[in-house]
């Protein structure tokens, strides 16, 4: 079976909308929360949020296409663009084309994106009248949204798939888009994740969770999550269609697993969970714990998720730093998957790493790495009360490509 | 490369609730389209829908959403119908691939009407977790004990055809063993506003293909397949239905609702589920057409059949089921695949009903207004959806 690479990244989150922009403030631990005040939360008056606010939209808002004013929408065409380009497969504007002629797929984790929209929907009609209805909305008031957006918006028309499985969403997708180049549906295949917040997202978290000023967020170590909104896509590409149009190959995908577990995150044993993510991630990347250099940590300060996922990595991987960005990022959740991992991608690609907070005298920024990073693994579970699934990606330097 | 096979199928439907009672339903040509009682509709245009009357939900799964009441249901019946004791499958080898298009709707709307009322503190915390899209195939896991990989895919009215095609391919990924696969979805406001808004709804009946089709008609329901690879099913003696024998999809990338004009996106799922399956063309025997009764599908719709089948599509007997059960959503390809699958069994294909005026922009054989004997070897199963999502299964009878 042939090896899926990457081959471009675009990110839009709340440290940054480019990649450069990104790593960097991942790489300062910068925590550039805001108190949201773009929309109430009745339950949260003004908490902290990893709010995206400098994002500058690559299409007009117009008023007679509602969509355009969709936040995730934005997100997901702003990095899918970034994305291409940064694997050197934009249309060529020069004769007019959307495509560039290769076959693209596009498949998204997004799972409670554009629910505003919905819930618009739904009051619009119960308040004045069903017939006053914007015809334009519904068709966008879908978590789909995004994806389909972005299809339509760059010409994409390989396939177009959204996975709604919540937190662990974006790396299903990448998944996904792994089983789509091997089953020949499309050499290239842009996996991303995208949310945004809105009052619905804080309608879902208990205002005990959230933190109480924004220095407080230290996954692992202290109770507190701050959620965050954002985009990331991958170019992800079969090795041979990469290396015959001379693509730069930034790492590979070379496993994942991922499991759902039936019982609640409190429950007995269910750090068994993360673990089985982990090895079977790396057994199919035929790989061991010593190999694995780096593990973008899925802790958000929650601290019943933290502490499985502690368990399971003292468990696999002790030795491993394990930076928990979402100190940075916030809760993203469908968007964390591919964040993550294109924040893995840029470790891989500039040998360096964030700051890894579990430990309490954590390196400083831009202090030396013991070793290079060449595998990379990342993890993202959902220890919620509606889902509890778990999986994990490993991703691995181009150079280790034979 | 081990075929993947069909060992189980569970159905509800609004002609019927049940496997048999669907295939009763569709072979009688029975009319699902009722008056909606599930939310007062004076304020619509139209009052007509595809409900479901008369559902039980099992026990333990009252407090749920209608999606996931409806989805264990089915996938309870699937096991049964494949032989498999749902409380001893092998939970790391089972996985799900559930297509939904809204998914818990109606319990959206009751955050909705009772978000600004005193009393939602109290049941926010019950309420909300309950109602989002991922709660659905995490209530799933929850109640057959899954271990394996659990999906929800979004892909709109065409959701149930993806479900399919994924569970296909994590299945020839040897991941696992055994997918529950298909897709759920309950009749909501949402919905019916949404379709309201857009105009497209038909006032009193859907008329796929009809030169008088007046749009379509929503509907609720939900089909859970079990899926095997071949060699498994042969070790444990199970029953097999059908092979799916390919998978198509694709994206139109033209317009976020009207489908290509041209039925590219539509031309090429079916293209490339017939390749995947190794099939030609002319080998197909029956087509279950997503047929929704809206002027734009049906004419595009044909349109693509005669790019796929040329001289052959006007021998090529197609149906529309939606034509009793209404439009139901991401329900609907996964019930077309049911309903594919005891037709190879079978050997009867189900009609199109209320067909009486034929279109001259949609002159096929529709099978109109009664079920048909006919041997089915290979069937075709299309379903499309806003956002220019196409698909195409195709399944085969097994020797």
């Amino acid at each position: 079976m042939g090896k899926i690479v990457i081959t471009g990244v675009g990110v839009v989150s709340a440290v940054g909308n480019s990649k450069q922009c990104f790593w960097e403030a991942l790489r300062n631990g910068e925590t550039p929360f805001r108190r949201i005040t773009r929309f109430h939360t009745p339950f949260h008056p003004a908490p902290w949020g990893a709010e995206i606010v400098d994002f500058e939209f690559p299409i007009p808002v117009k008023p007679k296409q509602p969509w355009t004013a969709s936040r995730c929408i934005q997100f997901a065409i702003g990095a899918a663009q970034q994305a291409l380009t940064d694997a050197g497969l934009a249309p060529d504007q020069s004769n007019g084309s959307r495509s560039n002629g290769t076959e693209i797929g596009v498949v998204f984790g997004s799972t409670r994106s554009c629910l505003d929209l919905v819930v618009k929907l739904d009051q619009d009609a119960v308040e004045r009248g069903p017939r006053t209805v914007d015809p334009l909305l519904f068709p966008d008031a879908n978590p789909a949204a995004p994806s389909c957006r972005v299809s339509l918006h760059l010409g994409l028309n390989a396939f177009n798939t959204i996975l709604s499985n919540g937190p662990t969403a974006g790396l299903d997708a990448v998944s996904y888009a792994c089983r789509a180049i091997h089953d020949g549906l499309a050499p290239v295949v842009l996996a991303g994740g995208v949310e945004e917040l809105t009052a619905q997202t804080f309608l879902f978290r208990d205002s005990m969770e959230l933190v109480a000023e924004p220095g407080s967020c230290a996954p692992f170590r202290r109770q507190g999550v701050v959620l965050g909104e954002g985009c990331a896509v991958l170019v992800l590409e079969d090795e041979q269609h990469a290396r015959k149009r001379k693509a730069t190959i930034l790492a590979e995908v070379s496993g994942y697993g991922t499991c759902f577990w039936p019982e609640p995150a409190g429950a007995d044993d269910v750090w068994r969970a993360p673990e089985f993510a982990m090895r079977y991630a790396m057994a199919e990347a035929h790989i061991s714990a010593k190999q694995v250099d780096v593990v973008f940590a899925s802790a958000n300060g929650d601290p019943c998720g933290d502490a499985l996922e502690a368990r399971a990595l003292e468990c696999v991987l002790p030795s491993a730093p394990h930076p928990a960005l979402k100190a940075s990022l916030g809760e993203t959740h469908s968007a964390a998957g591919c964040l993550h991992a294109a924040a893995c991608v840029m470790a891989i690609q500039s040998q360096a790493l964030p700051p890894d907070r579990m430990v309490a005298d954590a390196a400083a920024p831009g202090a030396e790495i013991p070793r290079p990073i060449r595998v990379g693994l990342v993890n993202c579970f959902s220890t919620s009360s509606s889902t509890q699934t778990y999986s994990s990606l490993v991703l691995r330097a181009s150079e280790l490509i034979q | 490369m081990q075929p993947i096979v069909i060992t189980g199928v569970g159905a509800i439907s609004s002609v019927g609730i049940g496997k048999e009672n669907f295939w009763d339903g569709l072979i009688a040509g029975r009319n699902g389209v009722t008056y909606i009682e599930s939310f007062d509709t004076s304020a619509y245009r139209t009052h007509r829908g595809g409900e479901v009357k008369n559902f039980h939900p099992l026990p333990g799964t009252e407090e749920l959403g209608r999606c996931s009441q409806f989805a264990i249901h089915a996938a309870r019946e699937a096991l049964a119908d494949a032989g498999l004791d749902w409380s001893a499958l092998p939970a790391f080898r089972t996985g799900l691939t559930l297509g939904t298009t809204l998914w818990e709707s109606p319990m959206q709307e009751h955050i909705d009407d009772i978000m600004r009322t005193p009393g939602f503190a109290a049941c926010r915390r019950r309420l909300v977790p309950l109602a989002v899209p991922e709660a659905i195939p995490a209530n799933l896991g929850r109640a057959l004990r899954l271990r394996g990989p659990v999906n929800l895919i979004t892909t709109a009215c065409a959701a149930g055809n993806y479900a399919l095609g994924h569970a296909a391919s994590l299945l020839r990924s040897e991941t696992v063993d055994l997918m529950l696969a298909g897709g759920s979805d309950p009749i909501s406001r949402i919905a019916y506003t949404g379709f309201s808004s857009m105009m497209a709804i038909a006032a009193e009946r859907c008329q796929p293909f009809d030169r008088n089709r007046k749009g379509m008609v929503p509907g609720e329901g939900c089909a859970i397949l079990v899926l095997e690879r071949y060699d498994t099913a042969r070790r444990r003696g199970a029953p097999i239905y059908a092979e799916l024998a390919g998978c198509g999809i694709s994206n139109d990338a033209h317009h976020m609702t009207a489908p290509h004009p041209e039925g590219r996106g539509a031309v090429r799922a079916m293209m490339r589920a017939l390749a995947a399956a190794s099939i030609e063309p002319g080998d197909v025997d029956y087509i279950s057409a997503h047929g929704t009764g809206t002027p734009a599908n049906d004419k595009t719709e044909t349109l693509a059949m005669k790019q796929v089948f040329g001289a052959d599509a006007a021998r090529k007997p197609l149906s529309s089921i939606k034509s009793m059960l209404g439009h139901t959503m991401s329900a609907a390809s996964a019930l077309e695949a049911v309903a594919c699958v005891l037709a190879v069994k079978r050997g009867v294909v189900p009609p199109t009903i209320n067909y009486e005026e034929p279109d001259p922009e949609c002159d096929l054989d529709y099978i109109p207004n009664q079920a048909r004997e006919l041997k089915v070897h290979i069937a075709v199963s299309n379903a499309y959806a806003i956002g220019g999502h196409c698909s195409s299964v195709v399944l085969r009878r097994v020797a």
